[in-house]
């Protein structure tokens, strides 16, 4: 059995289908509970039980990755749209006729109304 | 020079008059047939709320109906199975695992066994892991027990389509695949009036149904639906708006886009022929020989890929009735043969100015 501790995407109201009470007593939550099953909670103890890991270092690599992420997110964000190029290639290792053929007839399209894609990078 | 395009027409496919006029004249009626003809009760539903109630309806009439998918019990991501695992119990509105395999193979052996089996697979994108179920169990189960055995109860529902942001994984148009498996039925409504009509058809319908819902429509496509039982024939064209010029195929959410596209031919003085397919298997070719015997000239258009998609179908059928009608190449006006993308969804797809441009280099010609 497998439990996903977060919504599916920030569109998701997970109240909706997560139960309020866990599964059995003794938890104060089914997200506790299943937290207590996470391996990947449960490796992080381990390796503080060793002395290899620390509260301390696992907040900062939350708060290092999280800004790490957020930067990405707003780098790309300001990206300038790709060139439509992108669009047919890597379908296959090298194009063949057919996107050659589609992306020519595309580019004439947009040749004849550019008035009507102007977000359009060429 | 020429008509334009009814204003009717187009005024119901952008979803704002009452297509009850004509939903009026077409549903098989469940009244007595001595009853006086009347006009039925409607209201203005979401494509979702006719999807909706016509699920409520196939419960209420059947009582061996079953409706069960991914979190359909507490509404489904869209919301079309909202309300119905409370009226009807969760012994007949219920959840699936995330198994698409498993949950058609289910539907199958539920149908086989004389249930009505309404199926829903949470996107159209992820059917894929259904493929053996479907077009080896399902679509083969009457031919190879000899009519012994069959599983005609099973519909399986599925969003599909475009829908502005949707990327590789929620956008795809499947149809094409199943319409190169014989013994599968696959149709698409264009509004909340068909979509109520027509999936009330495929469920009831003794062979295994493809129900592919146009996404973008769920809450777009407003518009007068009967209150009551009503069903839209499958197998059957329509045609939305009669034409001279040309005849212009499409299903789905593209027939929107190709009824503007005709509207701006219109300006022109080009007088479109406007088609919803809405059934791609069993297609209608009839009624499209019909038409392009009379204006000689044809587009298709759909969202998924060139190579291969139905409209080829629909294109080498055609020359071949219509040969000596045709004046000019038939012309498809398709996806890209390329995944659907993310960030070039505007480009990749058949928008209105590539079809305008279509219509008017053939009419050209």
């Amino acid at each position: 059995m497998t439990y996903r501790i977060g919504a599916h995407s920030t569109s998701d109201d997970d109240s909706a289908y997560r139960n309020p009470h866990a599964p059995e007593q003794g938890w104060d939550s089914e997200r506790a509970y299943w937290e207590a099953r996470s391996p990947i909670i449960r490796f992080g103890r381990y390796l503080q039980s060793l002395g290899w890991w620390s509260p301390q270092m696992e907040e900062d690599l939350r708060k290092a990755t999280r800004k790490q992420v957020i930067k990405s997110l707003n780098d790309a964000s300001a990206a300038p749209k790709p060139n439509n190029a992108y669009l047919f290639s890597d379908v296959y290792d090298e194009p063949s006729w057919l996107q050659r053929d589609q992306e020519a007839a595309l580019n004439a399209h947009l040749d004849k109304y550019p008035e009507h894609y102007p977000a359009v990078v060429r | 020079m020429l008509s334009s395009l009814p204003r009717r027409a187009a005024r119901q496919l952008r979803g704002v008059a009452a297509p009850s006029l004509r939903g009026a004249a077409r549903p098989l009626s469940t009244a007595p047939s001595d009853a006086p003809e009347e006009e039925p009760e409607t209201k203005k539903l979401t494509m979702v709320a006719a999807i909706n109630d016509a699920l409520r309806i196939a419960l209420k009439t059947d009582e061996s109906a079953v409706v069960f998918g991914e979190d359909v019990a507490f509404g489904g991501v869209f919301r079309c199975t909202m309300g119905l695992r409370d009226e009807f119990g969760e012994e007949r509105v219920l959840n699936m695992p995330i198994n698409e395999q498993g949950l058609v193979g289910f539907g199958i052996g539920l149908a086989a066994v004389g249930s009505t089996a309404i199926a829903e697979v949470q996107f159209a994108d992820y059917i894929f892991p259904a493929m053996d179920q479907i077009c080896n169990e399902a679509a083969k189960f009457r031919y190879r027990s000899g009519a012994e055995f069959d599983c005609g109860g099973l519909t399986i529902r599925a969003p599909a389509q475009a829908v502005g942001h949707g990327g590789h994984y929620h956008s795809q148009s499947p149809e094409a695949y199943f319409a190169h498996t014989p013994g599968l039925k696959v149709v698409y409504p264009r509004d909340a009036y068909t979509a109520k009509g027509l999936l009330l058809s495929c469920i009831r319908d003794r062979n295994p149904c493809l129900f592919f819902e146009p996404k973008i429509l769920y809450r777009s496509s407003v518009c007068d639906v009967p209150t009551g039982d009503y069903m839209l024939p499958l197998g059957e064209a329509e045609v939305l708006s009669p034409g001279e010029h040309i005849t212009c195929v499409a299903w789905g959410a593209q027939v929107h886009t190709m009824a503007r596209a005709c509207e701006r031919a219109a300006a022109e003085g080009v007088s479109c022929e406007v088609i919803d397919l809405q059934t791609i298997a069993p297609w209608d070719m009839h009624t499209i020989r019909d038409s392009v015997q009379k204006t000689g000239r044809l587009l298709v258009t759909h969202e998924a890929p060139l190579t291969a998609g139905f409209g080829a179908e629909v294109a080498a059928a055609i020359q071949d009735a219509c040969f000596d009608h045709l004046e000019a190449p038939i012309a498809r006006v398709c996806g890209a043969d390329t995944p659907f993308p993310l960030a070039f969804e505007k480009l990749y797809l058949p928008d209105e100015l590539k079809i305008y441009d279509a219509i008017m280099r053939t009419v050209q010609y």
